[in-house]
């Protein structure tokens, strides 16, 4: 079984990437990201399980009981977020008629969000993420690959980038519009 | 409105866990200022949605703006969740700094100094984020937040820097900003 730090690692990182998620799947109308939104959910509770009873297991005395407890308040925290984030995506549960103007509310003003699609002339086609560098060289995090009609969530490394990618990404508009000009071939990676 | 209290939320999240990683109560004791914020806006929210439902006649707008908001507010109250174990007067258990450390992502802040060299540049003109990976999510100047910073913005001296990125770029920012490392 994994340890506490993993299983804490493995939350912080979920608790951030469904919140991003939660607002993409409202920007592109996407079921489908809903979805996954609700995966994530449930295996948050799956990982907010394992830690509390680890962290019951672990505390010997008051001392011990009481830092334990700030490492259970974080997980329970964590869960909250994802809780909320999936509040989010039952909003495209409603008809469609009565929320027409969903995907405009963060669409146009937000500056984090954006969307990149990789052409073929672009020079990272056929380069893994891992290769790229992409966060620590751009500032900006691919969070979902929109690849044919499937989708990649939190891409791993390993993940090599394909013509035709459609990349959520989530970072500053510095960052943003180098990764488009590269997408789009009008400038090189490196 | 809604932007400007998701942008704050999620500025709160990012304090909150870094917080635990400095065990720092200042940060902590920012996220709490900051959900004040968001609880006036939550409340101007509501209020406009109504108001505009009455007008109109349709209910169903305000009900989707409403329960948006409600849960952006759900998010931020989490942060305050996780700050507030750094306000207890006991230390976080080191398992958690630890674990939020190795996390792909970490939050830092610098102070700039008057001899920095970002210090009366602009964000665009810096590069930061391509040039070391750490990206500046937001500013506090003079007691005041500037959220979503453009590539328009100036950086000051005195203001704080909160910057996100890998752990790698941690020391170089932090160098950078108090002055001690001349070139990005």
């Amino acid at each position: 079984m994994e340890s506490v730090k993993d299983l804490l690692v493995d939350i912080k990182e979920k608790s951030e990437l469904i919140v991003d998620l939660a607002y993409s799947a409202l920007i592109f109308d996407s079921e489908d990201m809903a979805r996954e939104v609700e995966n994530l959910e449930r295996e948050m509770d799956d990982l907010v399980y394992k830690v509390r009873i680890k962290t019951m297991l672990a505390a010997n005395n008051i001392k011990e009981a009481e830092q334990l407890s700030g490492i259970l308040q974080v997980a329970d925290a964590a869960k909250n977020i994802a809780n909320a984030a999936t509040d989010i995506v039952y909003l495209l549960d409603l008809d469609i008629t009565t929320r027409p103007f969903l995907p405009s509310l963060f669409s146009k003003a937000d500056e984090k969000l954006h969307v990149v699609m990789v052409s073929d002339k672009s020079g990272i086609v056929n380069r893994t993420i891992g290769d790229l560098n992409v966060e620590a060289e751009t500032g900006v995090r691919i969070i979902a690959i929109k690849r044919g009609k499937g989708w990649i969530y939190d891409p791993e490394g390993d993940v090599r980038i394909k013509s035709g990618d459609i990349l959520i990404i989530r970072g500053t508009e510095d960052g943003y519009k180098f990764l488009d000009r590269v997408a789009r071939g009008e400038e090189s990676w490196d | 409105m809604l932007i400007e209290m998701k942008n704050i939320s999620e500025l709160m999240i990012d304090l909150a866990y870094s917080s635990l990683i400095y065990n720092n109560r200042e940060i902590a004791e920012e996220v709490k200022y900051l959900e004040e914020k968001i609880d006036e806006t939550y409340y101007r929210i509501q209020e406009e949605a109504i108001r505009q439902a009455v007008e109109e006649g349709n209910v169903s707008k305000a009900l989707v703006i409403i329960r948006l908001a409600t849960s952006i507010e759900a998010i931020s109250d989490s942060a305050v969740q996780i700050a507030d174990v750094v306000l207890r007067d006991i230390e976080p258990h080191p398992v958690i700094k630890e674990s939020i450390k190795e996390s792909d992502v970490t939050i830092t802040l610098g102070k700039v100094s008057e001899r920095s060299v970002l210090a009366n540049k602009t964000l665009g003109e810096l590069n930061l984020a391509s040039e070391t990976g750490m990206w500046v999510i937001a500013i506090k100047r003079k007691g005041r937040w500037i959220f979503g910073p453009t590539e328009n913005t100036v950086v000051l001296p005195g203001d704080i820097l909160i910057a996100k990125g890998p752990l790698e770029g941690v020391k170089h920012f932090k160098n950078l900003c108090s002055g001690r490392d001349r070139t990005i």
